[in-house]
C-alpha cells in the first residue's frame, strides 16, 4: 500500500467509521527511509482523555473537542527499520508545532482495519479514567 | 544523602563459571538491616528474597537477603555509595573453609550472645513480677529474700519464665563477614569494568542510561517482568502508589524500529492496568535519552 492510499484509509475511517470532523491532510511532508511522512489533523466526536480541557464553543454551546494530530502508518512497514525512536522524535519537531505533547498513530493492519495509540513525547503519567 | 555519615552499602555477589568457562554474576544481595533501610530511602526498593526457617513455604512475607538489580549495583557503585563484594568461592567451598577451631568459635560466641540476652530478660521479667506483687500488696519493702524465694517456688515462676524467654537471630551471618573476597585486592575501576562486562553479556548498556534517566526524574524502579517489561517505575515508595510506566528495553535510537506487534499488545495491556508502555533509546551523538509513552487511544 502508497502512502496515499494510507492516509485516505486512515482519513476515511476517521471521518465514517469513528465519526471524526474536520478531518484534513497538512501540508508539511518529512522524507522518511525513500518514502514520506504526513499527518492528519481532525476533531474527535468526544473526549479521547480526562486531561485535556474541552475548549468552549463559539456561542457557549455544548464543547469543541481538541484537534488531534495523527500519523497514519502500516503495520508491515515495521520490519523495515521504519519506526524507528528517531522517526518518532523527527515527526514531533518537524511535523507538529512546539506545544504538541501527543500524536495519535493509527495502524493500518493487513485485513484493513485500523488501531489507534496517543504517542507522547517523553515519560507521562497515566491517563485518568 | 550526607546526614547517614557516609553509610556505604555492602553488597554481595557471589560468581559462577559456565561450563564454557565465562563468569556469571549470581543476583547481588544486601543482608544488612540497615542498609536495606537506607536504599529505600534513596529509592531502591529491591526484592526481599530469603524465607523464614520456621515458614519455609511462604513467600509473601520474605526476609533478608534483599535483592537488587543490576542496574541497581551500577548506579550505587558509580556514585560511590556501595562496596561491591565479589565471592568466586562455591558456598559449600565456603563452608569447608571454616576450621573446627573457628567453628567452635563462632558456636560460642552465639552461645554466649544468647546467654547474655536470656539473663536480660530472666531479670526483666523477674523484677517485673515483683514490681506487680508490690502493686497488689503481697509484698512490700519489709519482705525478706528468702520470703520472695518461696513465693517464686509455690508458684512455678522460674518455669514460666524459661519458657517465655525469646530467643534472637542476629539479622547479619557471621560466617559471610569472615569470608575473603576477591574484591578486597580489585579497585574500583576494576569493578566497574566487571560490573559492565556482566551488564553488556545480559543486555543493553543504553537500559541503563534509562534506568539512570528516570531515576534522576524521581521514580522508583522495579523488575518489570510482571507487566512484560524490562522495569516497572513508581512515581514514589511502591507502598504508597501505584506504578505509572512500563519500561521496555532500550532500542537503538537511529537504527532499531520500534516492535509494532509488542508495542500493541504491551500498551493495550498496560492501559487496562493504568500504566503507560513506555519506550525509550539514548541517541549516541547528543548522549541525550529519548522517551515515548504509548496507551491505547480508547478506540479502534
Amino acid at each position: 500500500m502508497g502512502t496515499t492510499d494510507i492516509i485516505s484509509l486512515v482519513k476515511n475511517n476517521l471521518l465514517y467509521f469513528q465519526m471524526w470532523t474536520e478531518v484534513e491532510l497538512l501540508q508539511d511532508v518529512l522524507p522518511w527511509k525513500e518514502n514520506t511522512l504526513s499527518l492528519l489533523k481532525g476533531r474527535p466526536p468526544h473526549k479521547l482523555s480526562n486531561d485535556t480541557e474541552d475548549t468552549v464553543g463559539d456561542h457557549g454551546m455544548s464543547p469543541v473537542q481538541q484537534t488531534e494530530f495523527i500519523l497514519p502508518i502500516n503495520m508491515s512497514q515495521y520490519k523495515e527499520n521504519f519506526l524507528t525512536l528517531e522517526c518518532l522524535s523527527q515527526v514531533f519537531t518537524q511535523l507538529c508545532d512546539s506545544v504538541t505533547e501527543r500524536i495519535l498513530l493509527a495502524i493500518i493492519n493487513d485485513d484493513g482495519t485500523i488501531v489507534y495509540y496517543f504517542v507522547y513525547k517523553g515519560v507521562r503519567k497515566p491517563k485518568r479514567n | 544523602m550526607a546526614e547517614e555519615g557516609g553509610t556505604r552499602i555492602a553488597i554481595n555477589i557471589y560468581a559462577k563459571r559456565t561450563a564454557k568457562g565465562e563468569e556469571v554474576f549470581m543476583p547481588p544481595l544486601v543482608f544488612d538491616i540497615d542498609h536495606i533501610k537506607l536504599l529505600r530511602k534513596w529509592g531502591i526498593c529491591g526484592v526481599l528474597s530469603g524465607t523464614l526457617p520456621t515458614a519455609a513455604q511462604q513467600n509473601v512475607f520474605l526476609s533478608v537477603p534483599l535483592r537488587l538489580m543490576l542496574e541497581d549495583v551500577l548506579w550505587l557503585h558509580l556514585n560511590n555509595l556501595a562496596d561491591v563484594k565479589l565471592i568466586r568461592q562455591e558456598g559449600d567451598e565456603i563452608m569447608e573453609g571454616i576450621t573446627l577451631e573457628r567453628g567452635a568459635k563462632l558456636s560460642k560466641i552465639v552461645n554466649d550472645r544468647l546467654n547474655k540476652s536470656f539473663e536480660y530478660q530472666r531479670k526483666f521479667k523477674k523484677d517485673e513480677h515483683i514490681a506487680k506483687l508490690k502493686k497488689i500488696g503481697r509484698i512490700n519493702d519489709k519482705t525478706t529474700a528468702e520470703e520472695l524465694q518461696r513465693l517464686d517456688k509455690s508458684s512455678n515462676n522460674d518455669q514460666l519464665i524459661e519458657s517465655s524467654l525469646f530467643i534472637d537471630i542476629a539479622n547479619t551471618s557471621m560466617i559471610l563477614r569472615d569470608i575473603r573476597s576477591d574484591s578486597d585486592s580489585l579497585s574500583r575501576d576494576d569493578i566497574s569494568n566487571l560490573l559492565f562486562k556482566q551488564y553488556r553479556q545480559a543486555g543493553k548498556m543504553q537500559t541503563y542510561f534509562l534506568y539512570k534517566a528516570l531515576r534522576d526524574q524521581g521514580y522508583v524502579l522495579s523488575p518489570g517482568g510482571r507487566f512484560g517489561g524490562k522495569f516497572i517505575a513508581y512515581p514514589g515508595d511502591p507502598l504508597r502508589f501505584h506504578s505509572h510506566l512500563t519500561i521496555q528495553d532500550a532500542i537503538d535510537y537511529h537504527n532499531e524500529p520500534i516492535d509494532l506487534i509488542s508495542m500493541i499488545s504491551g500498551a493495550r495491556l498496560g492501559t487496562t492496568v493504568k500504566k503507560l508502555w513506555v519506550i525509550g533509546g539514548v541517541a549516541e551523538e547528543t548522549k541525550e535519552t529519548h522517551f515515548f509513552s504509548i496507551e491505547w487511544a480508547g478506540f479502534g
